[in-house]
């Protein structure tokens, strides 16, 4: 992803008066922006063929709250559409009974024989059979780099929830990798 | 080997990296197809109401106040056509209450619910009180699958109807998701209850669940009104997958959802009016509404007794309940929506007289108004097993 542009765009836009902002502005962003909002919701669970509709529902339902001057930060605004839209994705799919078959195949992102690759395939595999509650914690404690204060505001918890989801996300995780023993 | 934190962040960020490259410039036309376009004209400073239309032009005149009156006749006119929306109790004795719609989303009753794709709303989420991953849901269908003894599924009775139970059982290969599923018939409705999780096999569980549904229609019709538990499994809560409506053995809720590009589609408020208050265990589960909410901005006064239960993990799954005093509780749910929006709609439960009320159902073009004060409703409450 192209961080300059992404940190550009995002001092400009989140602070531009709500009349001046544009649909190019907003290109602007969904350019900058998409990548990042892809990878999350990959993490989050949503089946790779699914990516770009979760992205794109993101976009547009941020569009006119954005546009109206309501939003204050158009990334954080964008990441908690996302997690969202993967998590009532994954529900509306449930009840419609399609869910178990995607959730059931987690596919290697590539056929790495690289040991590096293939760790971080295990460990984003494992991830995403975690509970959703402990897997978004964990998305954006590490793949977002939020602090567990900033994780707790984007998910509308307890700095304290946060704190134990983490602990026992990382423990699950562990379990899942079959590293109970590894610390 | 790295410790499990470090693996974690180096997996995590490198993932994007090594997803399926999609075109950047495909992907913005389709959601550019979604965004309003502008207007091409300017003024000096933008009017109230104006404020999302650009301005480039440098001619301020007539055209401007002609584009500004049209669009305020088209908010009249908008707003004429959404007077509000009736909120409905079990009880005819209950005060009558209007909601109104929030900004931006197009509201309306769903009173046909043959018609409104109903079956896939009709679910009823349960969850498991600890961090076990079992869900369960229970909705209705048209029609039985097709291939179900291609499925391997065998023949079970619920409620001394035959039905037929699949469960398959999942190891970590294939994502260590078990579930097992179960229909059933009643009258014309095809019932089905599923479960998943590592508890998702047992089928006692499931069956029990089965067994204490019951089916809610409307008098006349037969159509599927809605679902009820007569019993939560142990170990399992009740959750807020589906309209207000069906978490309620005993009162009607009438069902908002968002017309987004002109389909019926989320988000989803549902409102429900109900007599006999909060227990002190309901309280208990809920949150007061502090004056100041989580976005640090002003809650919502005016009436008394607000508690709003944010979804578990969910922060935009949210429900409101207000005690509107006399022993009548309103409860105002949303999924999809910030739970500000929800607050905002609880926000304009307003009571009204029964003239206004007629009126008001007569402009939302209600078939079956609900009977004024001291009459009885034509409906039957739901039943509950």
């Amino acid at each position: 992803m192209d961080s300059g542009r992404r940190a550009a765009v995002g001092a400009d836009a989140g602070d531009a008066p709500a009349a001046a902002r544009s649909t190019d502005e907003y290109r602007e962003i969904f350019l900058a922006e998409r990548a990042r909002l892809r990878r999350i919701a990959y993490l989050l669970g949503c089946p790779a063929d699914r990516l770009d509709d979760v992205v794109a529902d993101a976009f547009v339902r941020t569009f006119e709250p954005w546009r109206s001057g309501t939003v204050r930060d158009v990334g954080a605004y964008l990441r908690r559409a996302v997690v969202n839209e993967v998590r009532d994705g994954s529900r509306r799919e449930r009840s419609r009974l399609r869910w178990s078959a995607r959730q059931a195949s987690v596919p290697p992102l590539v056929d790495g024989s690289d040991a590096a690759l293939a760790d971080q395939d295990r460990v984003v595999a494992a991830l995403r059979l975690l509970p959703a509650e402990q897997r978004v914690v964990l998305v954006l404690r590490f793949a977002e780099d939020l602090s567990e204060e900033q994780t707790a505001d984007a998910l509308g918890l307890a700095v304290g929830t946060v704190k134990s989801r983490t602990a026992r996300a990382l423990a699950q995780l562990r379990r899942q990798l079959g590293e109970d023993d590894d610390g | 080997m790295a410790d499990l934190e470090t693996r974690l962040r180096d997996a995590l960020r490198s993932a994007g990296d090594r997803l399926p490259a999609s075109d950047d410039e495909a992907a913005w036309a389709r959601v550019a197809q979604h965004v309003q376009p502008e207007l091409t004209l300017e003024v000096g400073e933008p009017e109230p109401g104006l404020r999302t239309a650009a301005h480039r032009s440098r001619r301020p005149g007539l055209l401007v106040a002609a584009v500004a009156a049209a669009l305020l006749l088209v908010t009249v006119a908008t707003a004429r056509r959404e007077p509000g929306a009736l909120v409905v109790g079990a009880d005819p004795t209950l005060p009558r209450y209007l909601i109104d719609p929030p900004a931006g989303v197009s509201l309306y009753a769903l009173t046909d619910p043959v018609d409104a794709e109903p079956f896939a709303e009709y679910v009823v989420g349960l969850r498991s009180r600890d961090d076990d991953p079992t869900d369960l849901a229970v909705q209705a269908q048209r029609e039985l699958p097709k291939d179900l003894s291609r499925l391997g599924a065998e023949s079970v009775t619920v409620s001394g109807r035959a039905g037929w139970l699949m469960a398959s059982t999942a190891g970590p290969a294939d994502g260590g998701i078990a579930s097992a599923r179960i229909w059933w018939q009643d009258g014309e409705t095809v019932l089905f209850a599923m479960a998943f999780g590592p508890r998702a096999s047992d089928r006692a569980l499931l069956l029990t669940l089965a067994e204490s549904v019951t089916v809610d229609r409307s008098p006349g019709t037969g159509a599927v009104r809605g679902l009820a538990l007569g019993a939560v499994p142990d170990g399992f809560e009740l959750t807020f997958d589906g309209p207000a409506r069906l978490l309620s053995p005993t009162g009607y809720t009438l069902d908002y959802t968002g017309v987004v590009n002109g389909e019926v589609a989320d988000p989803t408020i549902g409102v429900r009016l109900d007599r006999g208050g909060l227990s002190a265990a309901e309280r208990a589960r809920l949150y007061r509404l502090d004056p100041i909410d989580l976005d640090g901005r002003p809650a919502y006064v005016g009436l008394p007794g607000f508690w709003v239960l944010p979804g578990r993990d969910e922060p935009e799954s949210t429900m409101v309940v207000i005690d509107l005093g006399d022993g009548v509780t309103a409860t105002v749910t949303g999924s999809q929506l910030p739970a500000d929006e929800v607050r905002r709609v609880a926000a304009t439960l307003h009571p009204v007289s029964d003239r206004t009320w007629s009126r008001t159902a007569r402009a939302l073009g209600t078939s079956e108004p609900p009977a004024p004060s001291g009459q009885t409703t034509s409906s039957a409450p739901p039943t509950s097993g």
